[in-house]
């Protein structure tokens, strides 16, 4: 393997474990943008959905498709009652309870994960193609991963489609620019947050099952530290960015797998840090986010 | 008359806290003749998590900065006291003070974003600094101690050796005692009311001539400073120092402690500490008490409580105990007074404005950073 080709193929490595940071990093721009919250719960978020496909492929027995519908309808009642029972109560209280809300529902998400499928990894047959094109002199590229790569594309698409075009969308940006305005105008803010809720949810479940699959159905709990390589996605991108999440995902996606390939195995949390404070310090809006200017 | 009343009962509450203290320091230097000398290590236990949870209480509570790194700080102590050891032979007196230190300079790294950030960047900046230490210590540990953890020797202070966890018990009550008096202090003091100023209304503060960021930056400072300190107090107490002694999961415990507590108030720190550190025994013998399949199954019900209590307790009871306490006293207070007199209705109410909360609001409130962002 010559040197361009080993690096080329650690970017195309990257880009894909980075579309999945992407989609991660999508959950948490959706609520942030709406809510104003940042849910440290979207990486516990993201291993329950890869353990739910779990339940419904393997020891249920459905068939692949029915079993992912399923894990996506559960997850999203899941997100919802999140809002209901931990969120919404906390209205008119300091955004450090928000803050620490959402690691306490993080904790609650692991620990019942642990109760119902015990800490040992798991793997269910996802009878998927491992089929597999060769490039560059010998990366395996799999099907899969292409497919991964611009599933996650067009669900980015998508979301950013309803947040633009449809009634829900405009009701979202409108209540996320003025609660208040909003609510006067009739449009009926637990129902919209829900819905939010109920959406990145959803993009976690996206998520949880891509990478179920694409690891040939092993699920661990090891998942949720997904969550922590979406943060600098999502600051990257800028945390009011849809759009800006999917740069920022293959970004964090790439600078982890160069880190782990040249420093070993434990790096990517290191790498993600790092990514964090760098971003932090030199420009925490990101690359796409807009800039607040506060009024004093 | 009514001033009469209100300093003949200031003095005497005064009074009546000195005794409660005094009874308080007699009973706690007694109590390890009461107890067990194996039921000591929880006393002790207790004592460091009461260190750790009142610094995390200057920090967030008092100048309301949000910190999810408190493991990391104390981690930071350990692993100096270890690394001195190694290196320069150095004993514990000269491990607390590099300890301190060592965490102070970091906190203040730490602290440098937290001049421009608030709420959930700084949280993020904070726990970015959890990760990258738990990666450093693992890392420091598969490269000096194969993988292993670190052990070190007796801790001695001049010629008295910390041997049995009795002597230990003495050493804690006497540090965590003057570590909470210094706490106590500062945050009565200048910069305490500098913290509770910029934490309430950070922008009329600065109008107020209060310099926000050194006062911030000394939060940090101070407040790891002591997190340092109990890490170099854990590490000699366990004679074991081991990366997973100090992760995102302690984190969340030292945060659930200020928040069962009570964010703002010392008092509850010390009781939040105590509940926290307990709450893995009460659970397991609870889970005993349900036979030996539920046993098993501890350790999820117990990190479940973790989560469990935090959620409840922001929802339900967001200023923590000692908010409930206060509440109550008030209510007491309100009945006692007879009804109708206007002048103590007033200062009843100037006490506790309908509705107020005891932590002032840290910093914004939810609903303004919806409408923000």
């Amino acid at each position: 393997v010559s040197r361009l080709d080993y690096w080329v193929g650690l970017i195309i490595d990257g880009t894909i474990t980075g579309c999945i940071f992407a989609i991660i990093a999508m959950g948490f721009v959706i609520i942030y943008r709406a809510t104003g919250v940042f849910n440290f719960a979207q990486g516990q978020l993201v291993m329950v959905g890869a353990y739910l496909l779990y339940q419904c492929s393997g020891p249920w027995g459905l068939s692949m498709p029915i079993s992912i519908v399923l894990t996506l309808v559960i997850m999203s009642i899941i997100g919802v009652a999140t809002y209901l029972l931990a969120l919404r109560p906390l209205i008119s209280q300091p955004i450090f309870s928000a803050i620490v809300v959402t690691l306490g529902v993080a904790i609650i998400y692991s620990s019942v994960t642990d109760f119902i499928w015990g800490p040992n990894p798991l793997t269910f047959q996802t009878s998927l193609d491992n089929s597999y094109v060769t490039i560059l002199n010998g990366y395996q590229l799999k099907y899969f991963d292409i497919f991964l790569v611009a599933f996650t594309v067009l669900m980015f698409g998508i979301v950013m489609a309803i947040f633009r075009y449809t009634s829900i969308g405009l009701k979202m940006r409108a209540t996320s620019i003025n609660p208040l305005l909003a609510s006067q105008r009739g449009i009926n803010l637990t129902r919209i947050y829900s819905f939010t809720w109920a959406l990145a949810a959803i993009t976690a479940a996206v998520a949880g099952v891509l990478y179920a699959l694409s690891s040939n159905g092993d699920v661990t709990e090891n998942i949720s530290t997904f969550g922590f390589a979406a943060f600098p996605a999502a600051l990257i991108g800028g945390f009011d960015s849809i759009g800006g999440s999917l740069i920022g995902g293959i970004i964090v996606g790439i600078a982890e797998s160069i880190g782990t390939a040249r420093f070993g195995g434990g790096a990517d949390e290191l790498v993600a840090a790092i990514l964090l404070i760098a971003v932090l310090l030199a420009r925490p809006t990101g690359l796409f986010g807009k800039v607040t200017v506060q009024r004093v | 008359m009514k001033i009469n009343i209100a300093s003949g009962g200031r003095q005497s509450r005064i009074a009546l806290i000195l005794l409660g203290l005094v009874v308080l320091v007699l009973v706690l230097s007694f109590l390890p003749w009461l107890i067990p000398e194996y039921q000591l290590t929880r006393l002790n236990d207790i004592w460091i998590a009461i260190l750790v949870a009142g610094s995390l209480c200057l920090l967030t509570g008092k100048a309301g900065q949000v910190s999810l790194g408190s493991a990391a700080f104390v981690g930071l102590g350990a692993y100096t006291a270890v690394f001195i050891n190694l290196e320069f032979q150095a004993g514990f007196l000269v491990a607390l003070v590099a300890g301190a230190a060592v965490s102070a300079i970091a906190g203040l790294l730490v602290g440098i974003p937290s001049l421009r950030f608030r709420g959930f960047y700084l949280a993020l900046t904070t726990l970015a600094f959890q990760f990258a230490l738990t990666f450093i210590g693992t890392d420091y540990q598969e490269h000096v101690a194969a993988g292993g953890s670190f052990s070190l020797g007796t801790a001695q202070i001049f010629s008295l050796q910390l041997l049995t966890e009795k002597s230990w018990y003495f050493f804690l009550e006497i540090a965590v005692a003057v570590s909470l008096f210094i706490m106590w202090n500062l945050s009565r003091s200048k910069m305490g009311r500098a913290w509770i100023s910029i934490r309430d209304h950070e922008i009329p503060s600065g109008v107020l001539g209060i310099h926000a960021s050194r006062y911030k930056l000394a939060a940090f400072v101070i407040s790891s400073a002591f997190a340092g300190m109990a890490g170099v107090i854990t590490a000699y107490n366990l004679g074991v120092v081991d990366y997973s002694q100090f992760t995102i999961d302690v984190t969340v415990t030292y945060v659930a402690m200020i928040i069962i507590g009570g964010i703002d108030s010392l008092v509850g720190a010390v009781i939040g500490a105590i509940i926290v550190t307990e709450l893995p025994y009460f659970l397991q013998s609870l889970g005993s008490s349900f036979g030996s399949s539920a046993g098993t199954k501890v350790f999820d019900l117990e990190t479940l409580a973790y989560g469990l209590i935090i959620v409840v307790f922001l929802i339900f009871a967001p200023t923590g105990l000692v908010g409930i306490a206060k509440q109550l006293a008030a209510r007491v207070r309100r009945r006692v007074v007879r009804p109708g007199n206007a002048s103590t209705e007033t200062a009843s109410l100037k006490r506790d404005p309908p509705g107020a909360d005891p932590t002032g609001g840290a910093s914004e409130t939810y609903v303004e950073q919806v409408a923000s962002g």
